[in-house]
């Protein structure tokens, strides 16, 4: 698929009225290296295509209907402790038999009737154990997965960025001591796009790297970044952030989830050029 | 109804994440009618669409990790979860038993609701305004293909017209409809 073919197609893909081939050729081709527009046009039309919704007069919800999805919420949790409770019953079921049998043959083979649930026992946690174990991988892949996918945008658009005669490189200096976090931005303010590289921004279970774009004294909140050990972060800049202009770039390290003003250290602080 | 900041959009989905219903309500309290305008549209049923509105919440607490800020707002999230979940229902139908509705009669500048603050009216009358604007051909395309959840060809089949024109009906249709929106917006 060429580009022009890809920004045909953007419009049917963002209404979801692409066939299921042609879908997944449409998303094959952001994979390619180089683009010509495609993010942008993805992106006009999926905004297009949103709003749409919002032409719809609001619709009061019944009184109760809040009250239907706590009770939902309540059926979930059971849901998600059912299968422990399911493999007591289980167990229970197995007990039950095997006392029965017990009782049964009792007279004749009394240890032997044990050493059997002994056995069984240690099967059944021998496959809970690996059950969970394989739960813990898949879910281990999808997050991989899905951050793969993140990082493939987020690099496509920095390529795409560096093909622009007028984007600019702005080195961002690191506010700890070295070897601190340090950060090159790969902006381009005639088309309001963005994108930050970062390398050492260690991951840390105690908080988050915020991401700000800072025009005079207002700091706007640029998204979450998440710490990658040994491996270089790119981020995407809000088109939305930078179309007023903008002044710097900060990334300061934040309580978990962040917030809308900076409040903790700033790591990685740098001035953006005019246009 | 209000909306968020992007930053309160984050904040409430990671307190959802880490099991707190309060969040959940306040998301429910600012974007369930939208949801439920959007799955009466698809649906036209009442009783069905609230149940639409039920599971996309519940959905979203099942989900609240999944949500990346960068690549939309909870709005769009949460409204396109009630269009995939409403059309599913209309798909299961079998046969496309649609209420015939068009776009052609919603831009006519509704009235507002006591549920609208200034903000989403304006929004909403923005985007009424801008639908207005298209021919009557593309509206219903989009239409079809955004209320219906038709792909192109099956709109051709539906509309008797050739798939190459309707391709190009979507194109230029979203395609005004983006210049019309950035410029009503400025």
């Amino acid at each position: 698929m060429t580009c022009a073919e890809y920004k045909e197609l953007a419009a049917a893909y963002a209404l979801g009225a692409l066939e299921p081939d042609e879908r997944d050729a449409f998303r094959r081709h952001l994979g390619e290296p180089r683009h010509e527009g495609c993010a942008e046009a993805l992106a006009q039309a999926r905004l297009a295509a949103e709003a749409i919704a919002a032409s719809l007069d609001p619709v009061q919800p019944p009184p109760d209907m809040w009250s239907r999805i706590e009770a939902g919420l309540g059926e979930e949790r059971r849901a998600t402790a059912s299968p422990e409770r399911g493999r007591s019953r289980v167990v229970g079921w197995l007990l039950a038999a095997a006392m029965l049998l017990v009782i049964l043959w009792l007279g004749w083979s009394r240890r032997q009737v044990q050493g059997s649930l002994e056995q069984a026992e240690k099967e059944r946690g021998a496959a809970a154990e690996k059950l969970a174990q394989a739960d813990t991988v898949r879910a281990r892949c999808e997050s991989d997965l899905k951050q793969a996918e993140r990082e493939l945008v987020e690099r496509t658009e920095a390529v795409a960025l560096l093909g622009l005669p007028s984007t600019k490189l702005v080195q961002l200096g690191p506010q700890v001591p070295a070897p601190g976090p340090r950060a090159v931005a790969i902006v381009n303010l005639d088309q309001k796009r963005g994108v930050l590289v970062a390398d050492g921004l260690a991951r840390k279970a105690d908080g988050d790297y915020e991401l700000w774009v800072i025009k005079g004294s207002e700091k706007k909140a640029a998204g979450l970044l998440r710490g990658t050990d040994g491996r270089p972060l790119y981020a995407r800049i809000d088109p939305a952030l930078l179309a007023g202009g903008a002044d710097a770039l900060a990334v300061t390290f934040e309580p978990p989830g962040g917030g809308s003003s900076p409040r903790g250290p700033i790591v990685i602080l740098g001035a953006l050029p005019k246009t | 109804m209000r909306t968020t900041s992007d930053a309160d959009d984050g904040a409430l989905f990671s307190r959802i994440a880490g099991g707190d219903p309060k969040a959940l309500r306040q998301l429910y309290d600012l974007y369930a009618s939208r949801a439920l305008a959007i799955a009466l549209r698809i649906l036209g049923g009442r009783p069905e669409s609230e149940e639409v509105v039920q599971e996309t919440f519940l959905e979203l607490w099942r989900r609240a990790r999944d949500f990346d800020r960068s690549r939309g707002s909870a709005s769009s999230w949460i409204a396109a979860m009630a269009r995939n979940r409403a059309i599913d229902r209309l798909r299961s139908r079998g046969v496309y038993a649609r209420h015939q509705t068009t776009l052609a009669a919603e831009p006519t500048r509704p009235g507002p609701t006591p549920l609208e603050d200034v903000e989403q009216r304006i929004a909403r009358e923005t985007v009424c305004a801008a639908l207005a604007e298209l021919p009557a051909e593309q509206r219903k395309s989009i239409e079809l293909a955004y209320f219906e959840g038709l792909t192109q060809r099956e709109i051709a089949e539906r509309t008797g017209e050739p798939l190459g024109t309707i391709k190009t009906r979507l194109r230029l249709g979203i395609e005004k409809l983006s210049a019309l929106l950035g410029g009503l917006a400025r």
